[in-house]
């Protein structure tokens, strides 16, 4: 009987990246790791270098006219993953610039050879391919010789079972001069790109044989640990966990329905006995209508029944969040996560992962995203351009997650037209609670009113309401005005029944 | 300091006999250590720097003929020396380790330094709280 081979994947430990192989990179591989310069290419090579070496698998870095070595361990040892410790025990470097310089391929060859035979590395990483290839180009070797050196140095490297990374500055996979992709077996490309002042940076695997690699461009981040990617969210099957909209006229499917206090039975009420749970509820109102104290108390509320939750803040500063008076003894007591960011390039991707790490971390069942409005401001202007698709793949990850969403929306009073989102996004809510300002009696008076809740019934009046330091008060039914929406509403007295 | 400790430990106190010898040694192995770590280029980069710095310290030493040729061989250090006392030979070889360490450290840091140290030499790290290991 026969076995097929089985290819081993090994774990590099980059955030992010194990996933976008497909498990890791395939032991004996030859993979290039090519970008612009300034793309975060040697940095990910010695951030995996790193990661993977020990006594027993040793990694061997070849620098060949790339970085001065001087320059390259000088900088890289100011991320947290390098390990001096490492260096001449698990970790060896090989300088070939000279004979590189000198045109000496097959010595370059023979001293690898005779470099790996010595250690054993189980990683190799070269350093630059680009640099090599240049070399022999100016040396006038044709490119088939340039080829056949790096297929002679990849079936060399295999045979003495190793893994292969190869280094080098290419902008495009699809340069036609980059013909060495087509022998390597894997192929991870880094991309930088600078959109109205804005940095974002991207990783793909363009491909990685004998893996099943994630496709698409994945976001990523260099901060002192080293690069960190975020897998993009990818929308699988139905988003709206909830019953589908024909339920809604089937009144035995409602009682079978979960439904979640948000902390005021008045407003549990006005929603049919509380927001489904897996949805997803919009809040929209202008400034200073309660938006966020009503979120506050959704969570509070979920603590109250055993719920940890998370709030993600974008609007208001860490000082101003931790004063709520509510929030900030339940944040202190562990059981809201908070994520917080006044960044203003960040990717939908990278707040997703943050998101869904907390979520997962404190086994969250409620999540408030507060607000939108601050959410696309700190968007990187390539993914906040379009908003309404990033807030799509974010609802339908978390919902996917079985989490219940929260979201607030500023939204200025017009009381010419009526609307629900600034975003166009109130399609992708399951529930909306619209808050509005109008004017009773020469007062600001506020109001809100269900505007919808997806397969279930819910109460269609408009109700007065106030906030103080506790939160929401909910006051009467505004049965005998007209016009309230428009911001001016009339007192229509109630019709007398003649007397008999 | 640990490095500095560590050279004294290598190089200082030893019997006059075969001081030289030993000095040239340790000079040697963490030179074929550095130019594994950053390269011909590299190394002769900083010990270029680090005579420049030793002739400054010892003006009354003939060091001007070093950093002339080849420094991938000892042959032109160990001429050098020849021309010194044991003991001049030694304080060459110390002052010289010394300052190419210093340079090494500013570039790639003292813990690498002392990494790279420990490797040539087969040292274990230097405790700077343990007594026993103090040469002061």
């Amino acid at each position: 009987m026969t076995e097929k081979v089985s290819i081993r994947s090994l774990r590099t430990g980059v955030p992010g990246l194990d996933q976008l192989l497909g498990g890791g990179i395939p032991e004996f591989s030859l993979n290039i790791l090519s970008g612009a310069p300034g793309s975060g290419k040697t940095t990910l090579a010695h951030q995996i270098m790193f990661g993977m070496a020990t006594p027993e698998n040793k990694a061997l870095y070849i620098s060949i006219l790339g970085e001065p070595p001087v320059k390259m361990l000088r900088y890289q040892q100011q991320f947290t993953f390098f390990d001096p410790n490492k260096i001449q025990e698990s970790i060896h470097y090989l300088n070939l610039s000279e004979l590189i310089l000198a045109s000496d391929f097959d010595g370059a060859l023979s001293r690898i050879t005779e470099e790996v035979n010595r250690i054993s590395p189980a990683l190799v990483l070269v350093d630059s391919i680009r640099a090599l290839l240049g070399l022999a180009e100016r040396a006038h070797q044709d490119e088939a010789d340039t080829i056949e050196f790096i297929q002679r140095l990849g079936i060399q490297l295999s045979s003495l079972q190793t893994t292969t990374l190869l280094i080098g500055e290419y902008r495009s996979t699809d340069d036609d001069s980059t013909s060495i992709f087509t022998v390597a077996d894997g192929v991870i490309h880094l991309t930088q790109s600078l959109h109205r002042n804005s940095v974002v940076r991207k990783v793909q695997v363009v491909k990685m044989r004998g893996h099943a690699q994630v496709p698409g461009l994945h976001t990523f981040r260099i901060q002192n640990s080293g690069l960190e990617i975020f897998p993009r969210a990818i929308v699988l099957g139905n988003i709206w966990p909830g019953p589908p909209p024909e339920a809604n006229a089937n009144a035995n499917a409602n009682a079978n329905i979960v439904r979640l206090s948000l902390g005021k039975s008045g407003i549990d009420d006005m929603l049919a006995g509380g927001l489904p749970a897996g949805y997803s509820l919009l809040v929209v109102g202008p400034s200073g209508s309660g938006k966020t104290i009503l979120a506050t108390e959704f969570l509070a509320e979920g603590v109250r029944s055993g719920e940890n939750g998370v709030i993600a803040i974008f609007e208001k500063s860490p000082h101003q969040s931790r004063g709520n008076q509510i929030l900030t003894p339940l944040i202190e007591s562990g059981h809201i996560g908070t994520i917080e960011s006044r960044a203003l390039d960040l990717s939908l991707d990278e707040v997703l992962h943050d998101l869904t790490g907390t979520i997962k971390r404190l086994g969250a069942k409620r999540v408030v995203i507060d607000s939108l409005s601050g959410f696309e401001l700190s968007l990187a202007p390539e993914f906040s351009e379009d908003f309404r698709s990033s807030l799509y793949r974010m609802v339908a990850q978390l919902t996917a997650m079985g989490v219940t969403i929260l979201m607030t929306s500023e939204l200025e009073d017009r009381y010419t037209d009526l609307r629900f989102s600034p975003f166009g996004s109130a399609f992708m809510a399951d529930a909306i609670i619209v808050q509005r300002y109008v004017e009773i009696s020469s007062e600001f008076k506020r109001v809100m009113s269900v505007i919808k809740v997806r397969g279930s019934p819910h109460e269609k009046s408009i109700r007065l309401y106030d906030i103080d330091h506790t939160g929401v008060h909910l006051g009467q039914l505004l049965t005998d005005y007209q016009g309230i929406m428009g911001g001016r509403p009339e007192w229509q007295p109630p019709s007398r029944t003649p007397s008999s | 300091m640990l490095r500095e400790e560590l050279i004294k430990r290598q190089v200082y106190g030893l019997p006059s006999d075969r001081a030289l010898d030993k000095a040239i040694d340790c000079w040697q192995r963490l030179m074929d250590e550095t130019i594994s770590l950053l390269g011909q280029l590299g190394f002769d980069s900083i010990y270029q720097k680090s005579l420049s710095l030793t002739r400054h310290q010892l003006p009354r030493m003939a060091l001007e003929q070093l950093g002339n040729a080849d420094t991938s061989t000892l042959s032109e250090l160990r001429a050098a020396l020849a021309q010194q006392t044991s003991a001049d030979g030694c304080e060459v070889i110390q002052t010289l380790l010394l300052n190419f360490t210093a340079v090494l450290a500013i570039l790639i840091g003292e813990s690498l330094t002392e990494r790279l140290l420990n490797v040539a030499w087969g040292e274990q790290p230097v405790d700077s709280n343990n007594p026993e290991q103090s040469h002061d």
